[in-house]
């Protein structure tokens, strides 16, 4: 039963019932007095927004009068076209046509997906959304090429760090301290020094670690190691994919499904008629 | 009471379209409110910009007329989860995948014709039963330079104004915009990843001039959705062109006024417009006025100076004494292959027209130009590559990478021919703000806190004031500079007696990538008589050279033109320091930009003969030097 809810085609005869119930109902008055034309209300409303919407202002009188006078119009030669059935075999009519039932069939697409279905999704994804290590960092940087004697400058901050004495650092836009993900660590000091920090000992000063930019010393205040990703992780990604996956395979099959309910036959010998995937 | 008896029905099927439409968007979207665990965190901003956030503001996909023909078949989703970092197949079949994500983006499918192609694809009989339409499906279906050829017809029948009418239906259209806002809308997370909604105003001018725009929207889709984006089948302003921007900008205001949301709009290829971008005229000759210089100003903060068709930020011929501006020069012709005429190009490039802002604020008591620095792709087939040389793949679907790409012809143009070898592999830029999300970036490009770089994610910090001290340039450089200055994009008021202005500077290379040779800032200014002037200076640079004659040698050349390798034993990871105007005069106005200068690099067509084992013509260059440009501050007294 869920299956069948969310089944495209039936959605798709569904509204389409739906319609061409409300259009007997809309119209019986209609067709009792085909030569009668009635300018609703709603109908003035419909032409002064199409208007307001390309133009963004109201129509002014005139302008507002002239629409009225072209939709009735139109209306006219609309009706006496329909009469004389040239609305067949017409490229624009079947093109308009043809695309009302493919947004039918769009907005037939199923829904938002259930918990149970993204959860069956990343199990079955488990790579796609694994979630990288993430930490908590302070560091200080040293410039090679302000150091005669790099190594004791170095050794000498750690010493400092270590006691809580200040000394002077090398001045940089790197940041003191950073608190994200491997990827933003990588998108400031380089993925080398990203990596780096998977196997750093915590909470004390260590190094020094080589970045694209020089040397640093780092200290590690917290470590989340990467891990496969729970559904709340990733809700949205999860459903993003999933809906997009969905939407490819639903467009496909309510093609292939009515093409199902036809033959095909081409009078031309040089081509063959497609048939449908599944 | 009597119902009509057909447009009723329709409107209803719209209206339930509509509904049934947006009912399974707005519940896949990451801050449903009906999911707690997925409630989107508040995303909070920092008391100043502290992180530079990387995007392309000028991404078409097969949804733009043009690109379809070429053969693009990725559609704007395709084009923002491949900004994301997700894989994607190309539109030739290819995997592409980015090596660094993005911050943001901006999809800018072109509003003329928009999702138009796709119908056009799809073979539909409205289409084919126009004669052009059907020659043009009939190339693509063809590939490789028919394809191309079809995309050039295109391009120059939407300049020559004659598209077939079919493609100028708007019903089409509103149908691919609200598609593309609820794309946008689905893939924004505050925090996380931007998506702009957003797409180019193309006004190719009389005949080819490339007037195009990038239109950017702050807000989502409650403001943008119900407006179809502007065309140039219709003009704004009575009696003026369609094509002529200040229908666009008209269209703006109004658009501002309904709606109470904010729009900018970001000119790119000055240097194919025929001196028609930063032309001293209306569209139309008339003279300049203030209220135009007024609207230019206002909703055009940014000018996008990198991009494939070439660099635009400055020209030889204007610059001659500029050692860096040979690179990238794409200035044989406009967007149909039009030749220029002696005059046009003082009319193309960034840095002359905002010399010719600062002259004409004397007249107009606006300065038109004052505008920072973007960049952007202009892929037009859903793939933004060009930050990473190594994974170029072309602007159009017919330069995706192959081995004869290189040699392939890009267009036939009056002067001669262009082939694909000077597409540049460039265009990113990168924005100072306080939290990636639509508002903190868009208030960032507004403020023109932002700038352009040819693809490498090159940190620069440029504060000017009255007041810095070589101590500052050794301290917290963003707590001083906003502390005592303004950033790019601010201005400078009257210096008091004795005083010039100081630029506190800081540029650190792409952590990925390569060292950095210089930095360098750029004056302009106008003096008592008039006549505008450009000075470069080198400030900061690499390896202790010693200049001689005025001059720093260059930093050298580590690329192996046999492995694509370079070293970064040559340049600097990090330049910082400060410059002071020495032949400042208080009372001329002038501006003045950075510019870092990568050491040389390989280029993609060094990668393509590598990979493909291809010997290319000498004429094309396999190494270039990457650059960044900041958004001026300007010195108005």
């Amino acid at each position: 039963m869920k299956r069948l809810i969310r089944e495209p085609l039936l959605h798709f005869f569904l509204l389409g019932a739906l319609l061409f119930g409300l259009y007997g109902e809309l119209n019986r008055h209609g067709f009792n007095a085909p030569n009668e034309i009635v300018v609703t209300h709603g109908q003035v409303n419909v032409l002064q927004a199409q208007f307001q919407r390309l133009w963004q202002r109201p129509p002014t009188p005139q302008e507002l009068q002239g629409l009225v006078d072209n939709w009735v119009r139109e209306e006219i030669l609309y009706r006496e076209g329909l009469a004389m059935r040239l609305d067949r075999d017409d490229p624009v009519v079947r093109r308009r046509i043809e695309q009302k039932v493919e947004f039918i069939a769009d907005s037939a697409l199923p829904a938002a997906p259930t918990t149970e279905e993204l959860q069956r999704w990343l199990d079955r994804h488990p790579n796609l959304y694994r979630v990288e290590p993430s930490y908590s960092l302070r560091q200080v940087y040293f410039d090679p090429a302000r150091h005669v004697q790099l190594g004791a400058d170095i050794a000498a901050a750690q010493r400092a760090l270590v006691a809580g004495r200040s000394f002077a650092k090398d001045p940089t836009l790197l940041p003191g301290t950073l608190d994200g993900s491997a990827a933003q660590v990588a998108g400031v000091f380089g993925s080398a020094f990203a990596d780096a920090l998977r196997s750093l000992p915590m909470d004390t000063w260590q190094g020094p670690i080589q970045s694209a930019f020089g040397l640093h010393l780092v200290q590690l205040t917290a470590r989340r190691d990467d891990r496969p990703a729970s559904l709340a992780d990733v809700r949205a990604e999860v459903e993003r994919d999933l809906v997009h996956a969905r939407t490819q395979d639903a467009n496909t099959a309510f093609y292939d499904k009515l093409r199902a309910n036809y033959t095909v036959r081409i009078e031309d010998s040089r081509l063959h008629a497609s048939r449908p995937a599944g | 009471m009597k119902t009509p008896l057909i447009l009723i029905p329709t409107a209803l099927l719209l209206g339930l379209v509509a509904c049934s439409q947006r009912a399974p968007e707005t519940s896949s979207t990451a801050a449903t409110p009906a999911s707690p665990e997925t409630a989107t965190p508040k995303v909070s901003d920092t008391p100043y910009p502290r992180q530079v956030y990387w995007g392309d503001e000028h991404v078409h996909t097969g949804w733009s007329a043009d690109a379809g023909l070429a053969g693009a078949t990725l559609s704007p989703e395709d084009a923002v989860r491949f900004a994301r970092g997700q894989k994607v197949k190309s539109s030739t079949g290819q995997d592409a995948q980015l090596a660094r994500a993005f911050d943001w983006i901006a999809v800018t499918d072109h509003s003329d014709g928009m999702g138009t192609i796709n119908e056009l694809q799809a073979g539909n009989a409205e289409f084919m039963a126009d004669p052009t339409a059907r020659r043009w499906k009939e190339m693509m279906a063809k590939g490789g330079e028919e394809a191309a050829a079809a995309k050039g017809e295109a391009v120059s029948a939407q300049a020559t104004k004659s598209l077939p009418k079919v493609f100028m239906d708007p019903k089409w259209m509103v149908s691919a915009w609200e598609k593309t806002v609820d794309i946008m809308e689905k893939y924004n997370e505050p925090g996380k990843f931007t998506a702009f909604i957003a797409y180019e105003w193309t006004s190719n001018g009389e005949n080819g001039q490339n007037l195009h725009r990038n239109v950017i929207f702050r807000d989502g889709a409650d403001k943008t959705r119900a407006t179809p984006p502007l065309t140039t089948f219709q003009s704004m302003v009575p009696g003026r062109a369609g094509t002529d921007p200040e229908s666009l900008w008209k269209w703006l205001g109004d658009w501002e006024a309904k709606t109470g949301g904010k729009a900018l709009a970001i000119p790119h290829n000055g240097n194919l417009s025929n001196g028609w971008m930063f032309r001293e005229a209306r569209y139309d000759g008339s003279p300049l006025t203030q209220e135009w210089a007024a609207a230019r100003a206002r909703w055009e903060p940014l000018v996008e100076v990198y991009q494939y068709k070439g660099l635009s930020e400055a020209h030889p011929m204007l610059s001659p004494t500029d050692e860096f501006v040979q690179e990238g020069i794409w200035d044989t012709a406009d967007l149909n292959g039009n030749a220029k005429k002696p005059g046009d190009i003082a009319h193309e490039y960034a840095r002359e027209a905002l010399k010719m802002g600062l002259r004409l604020q004397d007249r107009l008591g606006t300065n038109p130009f004052k505008f920072g620095m973007a960049a952007g792709t202009d892929t037009h087939n859903g793939l933004s590559t060009g930050a990473e040389e190594s994974n170029f793949f072309g602007k159009f679907a017919t330069e995706e990478p192959s081995p004869h790409r290189w040699n392939d012809i890009y267009q036939k143009q009056q002067a001669g021919i262009r082939k694909d070898w000077t597409l540049m592999a460039a265009g990113l830029t990168g924005v100072w703000a306080t939290s990636n999300t639509r508002a903190a970036l868009w208030d960032a490009m507004k403020r023109k806190e932002a700038y352009a770089s040819t693809g490498p994610r090159i940190t620069v910090r440029l504060f000017g004031g009255f007041d810095f001290s070589d101590a500052d340039a050794a301290g917290d450089l963003p707590a001083v500079g906003y502390g005592k200055g303004v950033p790019m994009g601010g201005d400078l008021k009257a210096a008091s007696a004795g005083k010039a202005p100081v630029f506190l500077i800081a540029a650190m290379k792409d952590p990925e990538g390569a060292n950095l040779d210089r930095v360098q800032v750029i004056k302009g200014w106008v003096d008592a008589a008039g006549k505008t002037h450009e000075k470069i200076y080198d400030v900061l640079w690499s390896d202790n050279r010693k200049a001689a004659n005025g001059k720093l040698p260059p930093v050298g050349n580590t690329v192996d033109l046999t492995t694509a390798k370079y070293t970064n034993s040559i340049g600097a990871a990090e330049l910082r320091g400060v410059f002071k105007d020495p032949e400042f005069d208080a009372a001329q106005r002038g501006f003045y930009y950075a510019r870092v200068i990568e050491i040389p690099t390989p280029r993609w067509t060094l990668y393509d003969a590598l990979r493909y084992g291809v010997k290319m013509d000498k004429e094309v260059p396999m190494v270039i030097q990457e650059r960044a440009v900041t958004s001026p501050i300007w010195y108005t007294p």
